[in-house]
């Protein structure tokens, strides 16, 4: 594959170069760890999407907030079931099986290629990003420096994270551009919660 | 259940308490706060959030594989659905009592058909003017009493629909 060429080269010099600055900040060092987690920033998002259901100010605005609700909770699903799709063919090992890293993460025993976790968080991103600019830039914001803490922590390559940033937006468009499929069911869930003073 | 377990559903229901708050007040769905005051009840909830975060992951080290007692990408989505499924029922409740009194209608307005029939108006929209309780309980009656003909026309769309297109 392409990690055995050119590419894969780079981005294994890149890894540990990043990963060789570990130790020389203890600030960012433990900034890094509290980050880098499977937790922090997923669940961050994802009280993002809570707060995003209840803030449109009018019933138009609200119905396309929570649309984009159901879009970012269905690209999460798919994603990671791409994800683990993806990785079983590529069965790339993770860095510190293969190199002298500095380890701030916790041995995962899954693959590396690509990183669920940021592909996930880029995929709500990008499903949020269709009805909220803002608050979809925020999310790839946290996105990204998930991405950052995953390679700087020994967890991932580079190149794990960028696809796993470029897989999230592309199932979210794809979810996007077949949500009629699924349709009556987000609209009728959003009526009989609007039933019920909650939607 | 584990400690673990318990920890991150205990920070899940109480970062969401904080996310409703935040929402609630940028929606300004008066009804669904704590504080009457928008911006300060906005204020509540980042606090709130901020205060789950920093008690659930600086009073621990939570970088565990779900292979050594963390948990996998599932079980941490549902922990989320579940924390946020009772947080709402926390916030419904609670903002009800505190709002008790919101919108409550006036004795002049309970001496005409107007004023004893002024429903809420739907969805959320209703929680701008009176609580929750309030709001189900002046919305609910009428629904029951039609259906199952009110409950057609709803899904079918005609009321309501026209305003989703």
């Amino acid at each position: 594959m392409f990690m055995d060429g050119p590419i894969g080269r780079w981005d294994v010099d890149a890894f540990l170069w990043l990963n060789g600055q570990v130790g020389r900040s203890d600030l960012l060092d433990g900034l890094v760890e509290l980050l880098v987690g499977d937790y922090l920033i997923p669940v961050t998002v994802a009280l993002g999407l809570l707060a995003l259901w209840f803030s449109g100010r009018d019933k138009a605005t609200r119905y396309r907030y929570q649309i984009g609700v159901f879009v970012a909770l269905s690209t999460m699903a798919f994603t990671s079931w791409a994800v683990q799709e993806i990785s079983v063919v590529a069965e790339r090992a993770r860095p510190f099986l293969d190199h002298d890293v500095n380890l701030l993460f916790y041995e995962a025993t899954d693959f590396s290629f690509p990183s669920n976790s940021v592909a996930a968080v880029f995929g709500i991103a990008a499903g949020v990003f269709g009805v909220n600019r803002k608050l979809g830039i925020a999310m790839f914001g946290l996105g990204a420096v998930l991405g950052f803490c995953r390679v700087f922590a020994g967890a991932h390559y580079p190149i794990d994270v960028i696809a796993g940033a470029l897989i999230g937006p592309v199932i979210a468009i794809l979810v996007y551009q077949f949500r009629k499929v699924i349709e009556p069911l987000p609209t009728w869930f959003i009526k009989t919660a609007r039933m019920f003073h909650l939607a | 259940m584990s400690p673990f377990v318990a920890d991150y559903l205990l920070f899940a229901f109480w970062a969401a308490i904080g996310a409703i708050q935040i929402g609630a007040s940028i929606g300004r769905f008066d009804g669904l706060l704590f504080i009457k005051h928008n911006l300060a009840a906005r204020a509540l909830g980042v606090a709130l959030t901020l205060s789950a975060i920093a008690w659930f992951f600086l009073t621990d080290d939570r970088n565990i594989n779900d292979t050594e007692g963390g948990l996998d990408a599932n079980m941490q989505a549902m922990g989320v659905f579940a924390g946020a499924f009772v947080a709402v029922i926390v916030t419904v409740v609670t903002s009800s009592v505190v709002n008790a009194g919101l919108g409550r209608p006036g004795p002049e307005a309970l001496k005409t058909p107007e004023g004893l029939n002024s429903g809420p108006e739907g969805g959320l929209d209703a929680l701008r003017k009176v609580s929750y309780l309030t709001a189900v309980r002046r919305s609910l009656p009428p629904l029951w009493h039609g259906a199952p003909t009110s409950l057609v026309r709803f899904y079918s769309g005609d009321k309501e629909a026209s305003s989703f297109e």
